[in-house]
This record gives structure tokens, C-alpha cells and sequence, in this order.
């Protein structure tokens, strides 16, 4: 069901209107269980394409119920390496072509982050955080919520429990309004900035892919504005469907955690991942960078060597994110540049606290020239690394490298650094200086509020006209 | 375990692993507070909490901690 369809909106009035028909909890668990069903339903052509989704879906129960019965670590690493193994295989990673196929075409949709969600209950079982049992109906309910299922947020089972059918959030004006402002701002960003973006990245991207004759300036200047563009598109078309995603979860009784937060705000490469994705880089800090550091820690316990076994880590850690990303080489490099990134983070921290001391150090991240300039960097760094995901074969990819060659990656680099540090601090000497006092007080008006509404939605109608249809989700292919 | 205790040897702990002897442990005190505790430092410092007090400490009871208050309240329960 494309998010922008007809159909998935009147799905959702439907699911909406059905689930305030009753306040049992029951009744509501229902809904919400049939609601899942219907939206996997709307993908398929035909009954055999879910089997493997299904039977993904048994596996991963049984290795659940069978930790309840018996939570040694060896019982988890057979399950966790029976759930890996499955998935490996239901993903077809070009990697394992050899391990050959289903031979029907099926479902692959969703099972990314049920992946994530039947991982973290199993640990969790273990470990004794998770001590409630979850019944096969509530199993489907969690690693199947219609509203998570394409691409999270990544909930934990003990935050979903506390919220499946009962209503937790108190819905009054206000919130329905909040909740409905949320959803309209979501399609704002998907359909409205994600789409331009993404209609000129479609329009200048293919002037680096074939091979003519660019200078070596215009080329930069192509390649920088095509990164950029495509970071554009990503993230607005991904925190939009978020946006779009945690407003029908408040008009549904539950608080669905956030995925972004302002990430181009982000001083470093560090923190920059604590504000993109936040869901998913979490669960990797929580269940491999964390248990991974504390193996390495503890075998090798030198308080000289952390920042290296950091370094491991990071570079560990990436490299599997970027693997979950997509099946081919290139999300390798993806992982690796990823991990090079925080790696080179950490060890400038470190090195700047040996030279400056650590309250001297903390004094210089604060100047305005290097706020900014790190800002820059950041953000030209994940920009650049981002051409993994839209060059994502490999023949491809080394091509354009070997285009750009060493110089034009630097240049291109430097070109979006710049142009954002810059941008950035403009834009933050506008807002803290430039204050229309008039705005403040109208803006919490009720007509001032509802205008701005349906100001959103007269936008998304023209927009959508004139670019004739809008993107499709573009995280559902990882 | 009195909680007096815990922050006396949790504090004893902290010194040790951020090289700070004069480092003083409130419940409010978050990573924020102290030089050098950050994600790689936070590991190493479970790790010296577990050996100190005889605990352990799950994925998510590690990845969640939002102060010391939090990690003493913790070691309490556990110890």
C-alpha cells in the first residue's frame, strides 16, 4: 500500500474509526492484529508469496519460546544464528548466490526490522529484561505493527506491551490536533521537498553515471549538488513517513519512539548517528557495539588500548549496518566509510584532549568557527558516503570513482563542507536575531493554527499535481 | 547494600576509571558531568562496576542509564 494512495487513506479512517468503536482492550487488539494482516495483504498478488514471511515469522517464535524455557547463552546463539541464517538466505544476499533460492517469488518487505524486533526480544528473554510471555498473537501484533513494518521506528517489545490496545495516550483536542498537524507535516516533507529533490536528482544524477565530457570543476560541482540533493531526498522522504507513521500511532493509542532529531544540527560524526536513524543506530549500540566492546574490553583490559577496541568496534559495527542495508559490495563500503567516519571522530577527540586537556578541548568545541566548520564536515562526510546508496552496484560505483579520482571526491567534499557550514550559520544568526514579534502571538490562534493546516494540505494538492506523482518509500528497498 | 555505601565505593570506582581523585558523585551527575565519559569510558566503567559490586548488567539496563542516581538505584536492586 503506497503511503500516498487513495486506498492506504481509506485504510486508515477505516483502522482509526474501528479502533474507537470500542475501548476493550480485546476488541482494540483485534483490530489492530486484522489491521497488520490487511496492510501484508495489500502487497501480495498471491497466498504463496507470504509463506516465507510466515514461516520467518514461526521460526523466530520458537526461538523465543524456547528461551523461555531455557535462557543459557548457548540457546540464544543457536537461535540467533538460526534467525540470521534464515534471513541471509529470505534476503538473497549476492554474496551467498550459492546457497540458491525459493523458486517462487515472495514477500521481502518488513523483514529488515522484524529481524531487529525478534533479535531483541530473544536477547532480552535471556538476559531476564524481558520476563512477560508473549503469546503468538501479540508476537505478530509487535513484529508485524502495520504502522513499523516497512521501515520502524524499532520498538522494544516492553514499550509496545504497555501500549497494545489500551489506549495510552489520552486523546483530547489538542493531541488529535497535534496528531493530524504531525501527519499533514509528514506528507509536507514527502511529497512536497522529498519529491523536488528527488525530480532533480533524477534529472542531474545521470550526467555522472555516463561517461561524457564534463570539466574537471563541473564534474565536482555535478557530484556535490547530486549527494546533496539525494541526502535531501532521504532524509525528508524517510522523517516524513516517520512524521506521517507516529501521528496515526497517537490517533491509535500509542507512542511510537522518534527517529530523527534535527540530525544537520549535529556537531560531530558521533553525534550526528546519536540524531539520524536514531531507532536502529540505538539497537546497534545496544546489542552488538555495546556486548562487542565489553568482549574485547574484557579480554584485552589495558585502559591505553580503548580507543583502539573503539575503533574495532565502530568499524565491526558499521560494516554489519551497512551489510543490513542493501545485498551487494558497495553497502560493504558504505559500512566501512561509515565506520572509518566515527573511528576518525573518536580518535580526534582523543588526541585533542591529550594536546589541550580536556576543559580546554571543551572550550574550543564551543567557538562559533568551530561549530561551524565541524558541522560542515559532518554533514559533507555523510553526504559523500550516502553515493552508496544510490550507486549501490559495484561496476557503477568504482566508475564514477575512478571519474572523480582522488581529487574530485576532495573537491566535491570540500564544496558541500563549505556551502553548509556556511548556509548553517546564516541560518542560525537569522533565527536567533531576526524575531517578528507580531508571529508569536498569532501563531497559537485557532484560525492561525487551522490555516496553517490547510495551508499544508492546498500544497501537498498543487505539488502533487504538478510533479504527477510522488516517490515511493524509498527505505523499503533496504 | 545501603545506599551510602554503594555511592562510596561507586565513587571510589569512577576515580579509578576516569583518572579524576577528586571526582565527586551526585545522583544528578550524568556523562555530561564528568570529563572522558562517553560511550567507549561508559563501557569500561560497567565493567568496573560489575567486578566492584559481584553484578551484572543487561544490554539494555547498560544502554539506558541516565545518571548515576539511575546506575546506584541499580547496583542497590542487584547487589
Amino acid at each position: 500500500m503506497s503511503l500516498t494512495s487513495p486506498l492506504f487513506f481509506a485504510f486508515l479512517a477505516a483502522v482509526v474509526t474501528a479502533f474507537h468503536i470500542s475501548e476493550s482492550v480485546i476488541y482494540r487488539r483485534f483490530v489492530l492484529g486484522a489491521a497488520n494482516a490487511i496492510f501484508i495483504a495489500s502487497y501480495l498478488n498471491d497466498v504463496t508469496q507470504v509463506l516465507p514471511l510466515l514461516a520467518f515469522l514461526a521460526l523466530g517464535y520458537l526461538c523465543v519460546s524456547a528461551l523461555y524455557l531455557r535462557q543459557s547463552a548457548l540457546a540464544l546463539a543457536l537461535g540467533v544464528v538460526a534467525i540470521l541464517c534464515c534471513y541471509v538466505f529470505l534476503k538473497r544476499f549476492s554474496f551467498f548466490e550459492g546457497l540458491g533460492q525459493l523458486p517462487f517469488p515472495y514477500l521481502t518487505i518488513g523483514l529488515s526490522y522484524i529481524l531487529f524486533r525478534i533479535l531483541h526480544i530473544m536477547v532480552d528473554v535471556r538476559s531476564g529484561d524481558l520476563t512477560e510471555r508473549i503469546g503468538p498473537l501479540a508476537f505478530f501484533r509487535f513484529t508485524c505493527n502495520f504502522l513499523c513494518f516497512v521501515s520502524g521506528p524499532i520498538q522494544r517489545y516492553q514499550d509496545f506491551s504497555a501500549m497494545d490496545g489500551k489506549a495510552a495516550v489520552q486523546l483530547d483536542a489538542a493531541a488529535v490536533y497535534a496528531a493530524f498537524s504531525r501527519i499533514a507535516t509528514g506528507y509536507v516533507k514527502f511529497v512536497i521537498i522529498a519529491a523536488t529533490a528527488n525530480y532533480a536528482f533524477t534529472f542531474l544524477s545521470p550526467q555522472l553515471l555516463q561517461p561524457a565530457g564534463l570539466s574537471f570543476l563541473k564534474l565536482c560541482a555535478v557530484y556535490a549538488t547530486v549527494a546533496s540533493l539525494y541526502t535531501v531526498y532521504l532524509y525528508f522522504n524517510f522523517s516524513g513517513y516517520m512524521d506521517i507513521v507516529i501521528g496515526i500511532g497517537t490517533l491509535l493509542g500509542q507512542t511510537l519512539p522518534e527517529n530523527f532529531d534535527k540530525p544537520f544540527s549535529a556537531r560531530s560524526f558521533l553525534e550526528f548517528w546519536q540524531r539520524w536513524h536514531m531507532t536502529l543506530s540505538q539497537w546497534f549500540k545496544f546489542y552488538l557495539f555495546n556486548p562487542l566492546l565489553m568482549f574485547l574490553m574484557t579480554w584485552l583490559p589495558s585502559p591505553a588500548l580503548t580507543s583502539y577496541l573503539g575503533v574495532l568496534a565502530f568499524f565491526i559495527t558499521f560494516g554489519v549496518m551497512g551489510v543490513w542495508h542493501g545485498t551487494t559490495a558497495v553497502f560493504v563500503i558504505y559500512g566501512l566509510l561509515m565506520g572509518a567516519g566515527a573511528s576518525i571522530n573518536k580518535l580526534w577527540q582523543v588526541a585533542c584532549t591529550e594536546r589541550f586537556g580536556k576543559k580546554r578541548y571543551r572550550a574550543l568545541t564551543e567557538s562559533t568557527a568551530y561549530i561551524y566548520s565541524a558541522r560542515g564536515l559532518t554533514v559533507a562526510y555523510f553526504v559523500l558516503a550516502l553515493t552508496c546508496l544510490w550507486v549501490p552496484e559495484l561496476p557503477q560505483f568504482t566508475a564514477l570513482v575512478a571519474r572523480l579520482g582522488f581529487a574530485g571526491v576532495v573537491g566535491a567534499f570540500a564544496v558541500v563542507a563549505v556551502v553548509f557550514g556556511i548556509a548553517a550559520l546564516i541560518l542560525d544568526f537569522v533565527q536567533t536575531r531576526l524575531r517578528i514579534p507580531t508571529l508569536a502571538a498569532i501563531q497559537g490562534g485557532e484560525i492561525t493554527r487551522n490555516l496553517n493546516l490547510a495551508g499544508k494540505m492546498m500544497a501537498i494538492v498543487a505539488v502533487a499535481t504538478l510533479l504527477h506523482k510522488a516517490p515511493d518509500f524509498v527505505y523499503k528497498a533496504f | 547494600m545501603q545506599k551510602a555505601e554503594v555511592y562510596s565505593k561507586l565513587t571510589t570506582v569512577f576515580q579509578d576509571v576516569f583518572d579524576e581523585d577528586d571526582l565527586a558523585l551526585t545522583p544528578q551527575t550524568t556523562a555530561d558531568d564528568v570529563d572522558g565519559w562517553d560511550s567507549l569510558s561508559h563501557i569500561r566503567l560497567v565493567l568496573a562496576v560489575s567486578k566492584a559490586f559481584g553484578v551484572k548488567f543487561s544490554a539494555s539496563e547498560i544502554g539506558n542509564l541516565k545518571n548515576v542516581g539511575e546506575f546506584a538505584d541499580l547496583i542497590e536492586k542487584k547487589a
